[in-house]
């Protein structure tokens, strides 16, 4: 199994060093290492905290620069406990939620309350079946699900996370993440069929 | 950006579930790994696994097509990936360079004293209550029998601080409002937490232990020393696992390794394993000192800076 973490060490690119490399040379004050990482994950990372930040491209973009401050001083204190993509990730989101809470914390849902609502709402019948609507109408349903739903579902598909570095960047077990994308699907089928009531 | 899964054509080999009926056995997990699968992070060998799942299953091929629907709205939802800047780049090297103090060091006295001051009030009130609670029981356990009070005292006085150790500085472990808030390592956080919870317990105890030796036989020192040293090894012990497991597995060792001590007071154990086994919780330097030793221990294994959850701002 070609892990995140291997895949890490061995080098994503051909040719060109390992993100564990870059890292170390971060950790050793080398401004090109952190540049040659900000060329690698720059563009993926300001997608995934534009979405976070509910495509505000400002608060993006600031988010994405405290992101790369943040691994230029705590690139020594990384202990491989993770893959060097998924911490960067998961620095990422932190400095994201950060930025939310100062300047749109309206965005900022606590994950607790997603909890009560997974509890409180058992999968009903899915009436409206998702492979047979347009995908603009999914589209339009998908800005509508809660936050925390679009989020898991962003990081494995476009993303393209395992669900154990989904785990680790949101901070919650590999069942959780699970039972998030699940749920996502349902609301998304919730709310799709919400559209067909209003409609007929 | 690996390239969508394309669509897979109608099962070949249909031998179930047109009935709609899912069950787990039957499908092997599949259901549960489609995203994954559409998404390609899944491992090659339950790629396969799946695959041929598909080929037999009509409702897994199904549930594929929602799943694949989904997916296509969520990568069709990203907005147009923007360059990345030179701009952006080149602001990130400008404060990094004129920048390059770790954060850590710029803790100083007035902002430690402020964590530490704050500490007890982000532990659940319990911690503090239940010591509180028990301490009253023993008092009012002393106005019966002084000297059942004592034993009471050195019975549950080490396993209430062991268990307030484990949970006060197991939750530092993790994402915690301190060490997100703040520039601060988990090390002086845990270090503060475990100052705070067992001085608490000790004043506690100590504070127990003066009216239970003037009304008992056994003088001041003989009460402190029933509970001083198991305390501090209990404590230690549930420190250490708790910053390198999690408080649960604390607890739980602890509570057992209390239980197996309180045991072997009840029942006669041989002279032997009884003389392996008083050392260890008897109150001299050496217990004292190795209680140390092991929370010291501890804190040098605990990450200086936070990772992952908790970063320098």
């Amino acid at each position: 199994m070609m892990t995140a973490m291997t895949e890490s060490r061995q080098g994503r690119f051909s040719g060109s060093a390992s993100d564990l490399e870059l890292l170390a040379r971060v950790a050793s004050a080398e401004p090109e290492a952190l540049a040659e990482l900000y060329e690698r994950y720059g563009v993926q990372l300001l997608a995934y905290l534009r979405r976070l930040a509910g495509g505000d491209q400002g608060l993006a973009e600031e988010a994405l620069q405290e992101t790369f401050l943040a691994v230029w001083r705590s690139a020594d204190s990384y202990q491989e406990r993770s893959a060097v993509r998924t911490w960067i990730y998961a620095i990422a989101r932190n400095q994201a939620l950060s930025q939310l809470r100062r300047h749109r914390p309206e965005l900022v849902v606590l994950e607790d309350s997603v909890e009560r609502e997974l509890a409180d709402s058992a999968p009903g019948p899915e009436r409206q079946a998702l492979a047979r609507s347009e995908l603009a109408e999914i589209g339009a349903v998908l800005e509508r699900i809660n936050p925390v739903y679009r989020e898991v579902l962003g990081l494995v598909f476009v993303d393209e996370l395992t669900y154990p570095e989904v785990a680790e960047v949101l901070d919650v077990s590999v069942g959780t993440v699970k039972s998030r994308v699940f749920h996502a699907r349902a609301a998304l089928t919730r709310a799709l069929d919400g559209r067909a009531d209003a409609d007929a | 950006m690996r390239t969508p899964e394309p669509s897979r054509p109608a099962p070949s080999r249909v031998t179930d579930s047109e009935d709609g009926q899912m069950n787990g056995d039957d499908h092997q997990g599949v259901p549960a790994r489609l995203p994954a699968y559409l998404a390609q992070t899944l491992p090659r060998e339950e790629r396969d696994e799946v695959a041929d799942h598909l080929d037999t299953c009509a409702r897994c091929a199904r549930e594929l097509a929602e799943w694949n629907a989904v997916r296509a709205a969520c990568v069709a939802d990203e907005p147009p990936q923007p360059p990345a800047t030179s701009a952006l780049l080149r602001s990130v090297m400008a404060r990094a360079v004129s920048d390059p103090l770790p954060v850590r060091s710029r803790m100083t006295v007035g902002l430690a004293w402020r964590l530490l001051v704050a500490q007890p009030a982000l532990a659940r009130r319990g911690l503090w209550l239940g010591s509180g609670v028990v301490a009253g029981l023993v008092l009012v356990s002393a106005v019966v029998d002084g000297d059942r009070a004592a034993d009471l005292l050195a019975i549950v006085g080490p396993l209430l601080a062991a268990v307030g150790v484990s949970f006060f500085c197991g939750s530092a472990r993790r994402e915690d409002e301190a060490v997100l808030a703040t520039p601060v390592s988990p090390r002086f956080l845990l270090l503060g937490r475990v100052v705070l919870v067992l001085g608490y317990n000790l004043v506690l105890s100590t504070a127990m232990s003066v009216p239970l030796a003037l009304g008992g036989v056994h003088g001041l020192w003989g009460v402190v020393a029933g509970w001083l040293g198991p305390m501090m090894v209990l404590a230690a012990l549930a420190f250490a696992l708790s910053v390198w497991t999690g408080p649960n597995v604390a607890v739980t060792v602890a509570t057992c390794c209390w239980v197996l001590r309180t045991l072997d007071r009840a029942v006669p154990l041989p002279e032997r394993v009884l003389a392996w086994l008083e050392p260890v919780w008897a109150t001299n330097a050496a217990t004292l000192g190795g209680a140390c030793v092991l929370v010291a221990l501890a804190l040098s294994l605990a990450p200086r800076t936070p990772v992952l959850r908790a970063l320098p701002q």
